[in-house]
């Protein structure tokens, strides 16, 4: 799998009972080290979206019909992140033409006291090391897996000065078989009580779902529906072999800007609720805002997947991005013409818009 | 006959085998190895106990790595040092793997200790302190890394404390000794320290089931002293340290530590690394809450009392940004320029903190007073 110029040949001992003078020895041939740094130094900064969905909802034919539809390098990363057990992971860099394998460096696999994952660095030396190779990456996750953790893991701090940062999430769902993955009891159960599965949770995380193989129901109103009780913030769009126009799904910049439209809120076992309130008129406000805020997520009892908000004071707009626990107040945000009030949408486990509503009061 | 440990830092099995180095045979030194298979994946890590090719017992052992400042690896290392049987050791002492660091990751929940561990970690911080402060008061010019080495591992195992670097994730040494532009993470070597040196000892202790883990900065002979940019970086660290102690009480958000220590260092013309970070310590090595150093970060969670962490800045002269040496351990900063780094373990209390290792008066090191660049 190796190229040669990657490899080092060291001749090692052949371990003895006794000493000798005679030492044999054996050929050992291991990978060259390759300068490595936590700190990239190319100042461009590539996406990168996390694309999940069940096993057979159609994501690799998505990925591809990528590949060959966009005119951009894309560097597909197939793999679960998240499990330090794994130590090499291959990557593919594919254009319209042709395609590259090559194995990330995941270092010594050693998480102490660093910032970031070990495969977050692997991805940010992969693309200082590319030389303008790779425009975008699609970082594909098991259909089993919760993508709250992978998103927060590459959400990554301003400060760090990365060379990647997170696009979106993109749900991938199969028509024909996600209403009954909503309701599987045997399946990939999460907690006690309410059923929440694993694709309510990718639902949730969702900034854009695709619904796949919408060519074998006859009625997609009904999924369509089921899909906007659970997160009523993103867009749906109904494909077949991932066929959709690369636009829709890429470069949409979920995690900086609010950019989205709240068809309603309901009250489901996981569910969109939006919460209004009007602009600001102190600018202390903001402060008594993170402190509710900070406590919703940190403190009380509610389980929230994902926050989205707007808040206005006179010209001060800062958007409130929010994947579990983690979340950043950004500065300097737009104000769309249609908003006229301070929002905040949630998505998580039976929450009470009153009850909030009232709760965010007594701090503001 | 008893049985023997594999010399593998990641096997750590009692072997019956009867197989071992050669190369250390002929040094008088016999390490055993399970098989052939233990003793090649362990290569990289074993020889760097063996003379060079030439017999040389000081020697570089990447010569052909494009160093970012003065400072190189003086090998061989001295072979693994023992601890004694009846010494508890951590889950990874034998393996090199941290699984309960590992199960428990990053998303884990903030520990609340009780009143009984908290009293049992304070007696693992005290003791952390006490072997800090020997070891720092041998510090003078000529003296090894390696020594210093030797010496902290020795007041450990006298105080039945087990050194908690060795062999987390297959760290060699006892202790991690960063000197000048080291950021973190140094192997003790056969490296003397030089008049005008600064060099970093971080310590943490592994006793009573706590980890307790603190690490001071030093001025190296009295050259360092007088070097008006050094004493800068180093007392501002010094400084950045106190001040986000100073913040910690609770209903503190931890991202606000960051923006403490990044708006001193950068009035006193310091910059801030970001790699690495403070940590949630305790049962385990490192645990949540995550204390990053730098402004504009998104760590998660409110100080409550009865949580324990540290806080453990380190400042460069020059760029923030750091880069690893072959060792996979070493990080230094990428323009050579120098880096200090001061750590506090704390507890988060019903009033306020408690610095759970504070310097006592007798403390070797710290502050002296900023010298003006003319010399006044």
């Amino acid at each position: 799998m190796l190229n040669m110029d990657q490899q080092e040949i060291e001749e090692i001992p052949i371990l003895v009972a006794n000493e000798t003078t005679d030492i044999k020895t054996e050929t050992l041939s291991k990978e060259k080290f390759k300068p490595f740094s936590s700190t990239p130094n190319t100042t461009k900064k590539i996406p990168i979206s996390i694309i999940t969905g069940y096993l057979g909802s159609g994501k690799s034919t998505l990925l591809q019909q990528i590949a060959k539809n966009s005119n951009k390098k894309v560097a597909i990363i197939l793999n679960e992140f998240g499990d330090s057990a794994i130590i090499e992971k291959s990557v593919t860099i594919q254009d319209q033409s042709e395609s590259v394998t090559e194995w990330l460096d995941i270092g010594n696999g050693c998480l102490c006291c660093t910032v970031k994952d070990t495969g977050v660095s692997a991805i940010e030396n992969l693309i200082e090391n590319s030389k303008d190779k790779i425009d975008y990456i699609l970082l594909e996750t098991t259909g089993i897996a919760d993508p709250a953790p992978i998103a927060q893991m590459f959400w990554l701090d301003k400060g760090l000065a990365s060379n990647i940062y997170i696009d979106s999430v993109i749900t991938v769902v199969d028509s024909k078989n996600i209403i009954k993955s909503l309701n599987d009891k045997d399946g990939h159960w999460h907690g006690e009580g309410e059923l929440i599965t694993t694709a309510h949770l990718q639902l949730a995380l969702a900034d854009v779902v695709l619904l796949n193989k919408i060519d074998q129901i006859e009625n997609q109103d009904e999924v369509s529906k089921k899909i906007r009780e659970i997160n009523s913030t993103c867009p749906i769009y109904p494909t077949k072999f991932g066929d959709i126009s690369i636009d829709k799904i890429l470069d949409l910049h979920s995690f900086d800007v609010y950019n989205i439209d709240i068809a309603g809120t309901f009250h489901g076992a996981i569910s969109t609720i939006c919460l209004n309130f009007p602009f600001f008129n102190d600018v202390s406000q903001f402060e008594k805002f993170e402190k509710f805020l900070q406590y919703l997520l940190w403190e009380s009892d509610e389980e929230i997947h994902r926050t989205k908000g707007l808040l206005v004071y006179n010209d001060d707009v800062r958007v409130v991005q929010g994947v579990r626990d983690t979340y950043e107040i950004i500065e300097n945000g737009k104000l769309l013409d249609s908003v006229t009030e301070n929002k905040l949408v949630l998505i998580g486990k039976q929450l009470d818009d009153e009850k909030l509503i009232n709760l965010l009061n007594s701090y503001i | 006959m008893s049985a023997i440990v594999c010399s593998a830092p990641h096997c750590g099995k009692e072997t019956i085998s009867q197989l071992k180095c050669p190369i250390c045979l002929k040094d008088g030194i016999s390490n055993v190895f399970c098989n052939q298979d233990c003793f090649r994946s362990s290569w990289s890590i074993h020889k760097s106990i063996h003379k060079s090719d030439d017999g040389s017992t000081d020697y570089n052992p990447f010569p052909n790595f494009n160093y970012t400042g003065d400072l190189r690896p003086h090998y061989p290392l001295s072979p693994r040092r023992s601890v004694p049987k009846h010494i508890k050791l951590p889950d990874y002492a034998k393996n090199g793997k941290p699984i309960s660091e590992i199960k428990q990751d990053r998303l884990g929940k903030i520990p609340v200790l009780t009143a009984k561990e908290i009293e049992k970690v304070k007696k693992t911080c005290k003791m952390a302190r006490e072997i800090l402060d020997i070891t720092a008061s041998h510090i003078k010019p000529g003296i090894t890394t390696d020594e210093i080495d030797e010496i902290l591992h020795k007041e450990c195992i006298k105080r039945n404390a087990y050194p908690s670097p060795l062999n987390y994730y297959n760290f060699p040494k006892s202790l991690c000794t960063s000197i000048n532009e080291v950021i973190c993470h140094g192997i003790p070597d056969k490296r003397k320290l030089q008049d005008g040196d600064i060099i970093n000892l971080d310590v943490t202790i592994y006793y009573l089931g706590f980890h307790a883990d603190l690490n001071e900065t030093y001025y190296v002979g009295d050259k360092a002293k007088c070097n008006p940019e050094l004493v800068n970086l180093v007392e501002t660290t010094r400084e950045c340290l106190d001040l986000a102690i100073k913040a910690v009480k609770p209903g503190l958000a931890f991202r606000e530590l960051g923006n403490i220590i990044e708006k001193h260092a950068n009035e006193n013309n310091c910059s801030v690394v970001r790699t690495y970070c403070g940590h949630g310590c305790g049962v385990l090595f490192h645990c949540q809450p995550n204390i990053p150093h730098y402004s504009k970060n998104k760590a998660i969670g409110i100080a409550k009392p009865g949580q324990v962490f540290t806080i453990e800045p380190m400042l460069n002269i020059g760029t923030y940004k750091d880069l690893s040496w072959p060792d996979k351990w070493t990080a230094v900063t990428q323009d050579g320029k120098f880096s200090a780094q001061f750590e506090q373990m704390l507890l988060v209390t019903e009033e306020g903190v408690e610095i759970l290792t504070a310097r006592n008066e007798n403390s070797p090191g710290g502050p002296i007073p900023r010298i003006s660049e003319n010399g006044n």
